[in-house]
């Protein structure tokens, strides 16, 4: 086999391993579907361009989540937007036998809240909470400090409290 | 974390509530095919900037579609329109002189700048011109193509047999050429169309003996942002074309964008500087195999 083709095999069977999880974190991320599949493909793309270097690494899935959350927060600023719509159901990109009503109606409502929060602060509940890293590795990929992590995730856990109080019944913030 | 929160102990769980049953669309082909057009601006970029780079950009062809037969081994054995298999038939590999098969003096590497640069002027159509160029070193040439002062995207590429030492090799390498260089796979493989997915259109060139040693395809590349597609450079042509003793030769010509961002802002009014028919001319002229 040819070295192009036994790349592209070896990608795909990369990405079907992995696309599930990126998707996920995009997701979180972006908090719209639209957003999401743009960012995959973003992702798979640039993967794809350095899949030579990227499977030689030592760890080309955290490598390629690197790549995931560099192309968001390089997105959020080339557009200089922070905010996203979130005003439309994913249900077209769920598997039907997965994900209860309920659960539908979470991620709508979680949607809007982290929608709430500013790109950076949300790469930071993401990775702190969804990809559970320590404060020193998310510090590390957001190329923050450590401090600064910790403010960033006590300010978003105080919005996303209020935000989601009633749904979590949580005493609202006081500050 | 230091400053415990309520929400601490339900956030987690409540992300995998959300998205832990998502399942991601499939943008595979687009992403690859977005992955391989990063790859040729980076090919781009390296060869125009100088930049000595295993993926340099260069131009030179040593074969002809229609001599082929003639020139090497086996083809006629393995002919992919008597024979169609689903494996990749028509690579250089498997129709090159045979294995451990170098030769660094006889072939495009052995041309001058000069004369790659020349002998591909004169394939062009009226109006359409030889660029930028980097002629770091003895047999090796490359550049992009431009008509009138449109930004449009062209380029050709060669990419050397395996074994021969390619573009990034430095000048004393090219002046005492060895063979000692790596495999080359082209960006788009030489297979039937048949085998081709996410094109508009593909076109197939044999030789005299029916094998395949080449295609022609037309591609959309679609980028979304928000839902909303961007304009890019959409439309394509890429034709690659396999050489004697395994090495390569591609042409990309990309639709028109503008001037002032090239590589972002589509002109729909534009079209690629080069038609498909041109683009295989181009690619196939016996000029290369001499």
């Amino acid at each position: 086999m040819r070295g192009s083709r036994r790349d592209d095999a070896e990608f795909t069977e990369f990405v079907s391993q992995q696309s599930d999880r990126l998707y996920r974190s995009a997701y979180l991320l972006t908090t719209t579907p639209h957003a999401a599949e743009d960012l995959l493909q973003t992702t798979l793309a640039k993967a794809f361009a350095g899949w030579r270097r990227l499977r030689s690494t030592d760890d080309p899935v955290a490598y390629t989540h690197r790549i995931l959350l560099n192309a968001f927060l390089s997105e959020r600023r080339l557009r200089r937007s922070s905010e996203l719509p979130v005003g439309e159901l994913p249900e077209h990109h769920v598997t039907g036998a997965t994900q209860a009503p309920s659960d539908v109606a979470d991620r709508v409502t979680l949607m809007a809240a982290l929608a709430e929060l500013t790109p950076l602060d949300r790469a930071v509940v993401v990775l702190r909470y969804w990809h559970d890293l320590s404060v020193a590795t998310t510090a590390a990929d957001l190329d923050l400090t450590e401090p600064a992590v910790k403010n960033r995730t006590s300010r978003a856990l105080r919005q996303l409290r209020d935000l989601l109080a009633d749904d979590l019944d949580l005493p609202r913030s006081t500050s | 974390m230091n400053d415990h929160d309520p929400l601490d102990d339900h956030l987690g769980e409540r992300m995998e509530r959300a998205v832990g049953g998502l399942r991601a669309p499939d943008v595979v082909p687009q992403a690859i095919a977005r992955g391989r057009r990063q790859r040729t601006r980076r090919r781009v970029a390296y060869a125009v900037s100088g930049v000595a780079a295993a993926t340099a950009l260069v131009l030179a062809v040593p074969a002809v579609a229609g001599d082929w037969s003639q020139q090497t081994q086996g083809p006629s054995e393995n002919p992919v329109a008597a024979d169609p298999t689903p494996t990749r038939l028509s690579t250089a590999e498997s129709r090159g002189p045979g294995p451990g098969w170098c030769d660094p003096t006889t072939g495009w590497w052995s041309k001058s700048a000069e004369q790659i640069a020349g002998e591909l002027a004169e394939l062009l159509p009226a109006g359409t011109r030889v660029a930028e160029t980097n002629d770091a070193a003895v047999g090796v040439w490359g550049g992009n193509l431009r008509t009138g002062d449109d930004a449009d995207f062209t380029r050709v590429v060669l990419l050397p047999p395996p074994g021969i030492m390619g573009p990034w090799r430095t000048l004393d390498e090219a002046r005492n050429p060895t063979c000692e260089g790596g495999a080359n796979d082209p960006q788009q493989p030489v297979q039937p169309c048949y085998q081709t997915t996410g094109v508009l259109d593909c076109k197939e060139i044999r030789s005299e003996s029916g094998e395949l040693v080449g295609i022609v395809t037309e591609q959309v590349e679609h980028t979304y942002v928000d839902g909303q597609e961007q304009p890019t450079d959409r439309t394509y042509f890429e034709a690659t074309i396999a050489v004697p003793g395994g090495g390569h030769v591609e042409l990309y010509a990309a639709e028109g964008t503008r001037a002032d961002r090239p590589s972002t802002v589509h002109d729909p009014a534009d079209l690629p500087a080069l038609t498909a028919a041109q683009v295989r001319a181009i690619v196939s002229d016996p000029v290369w195999t001499s």
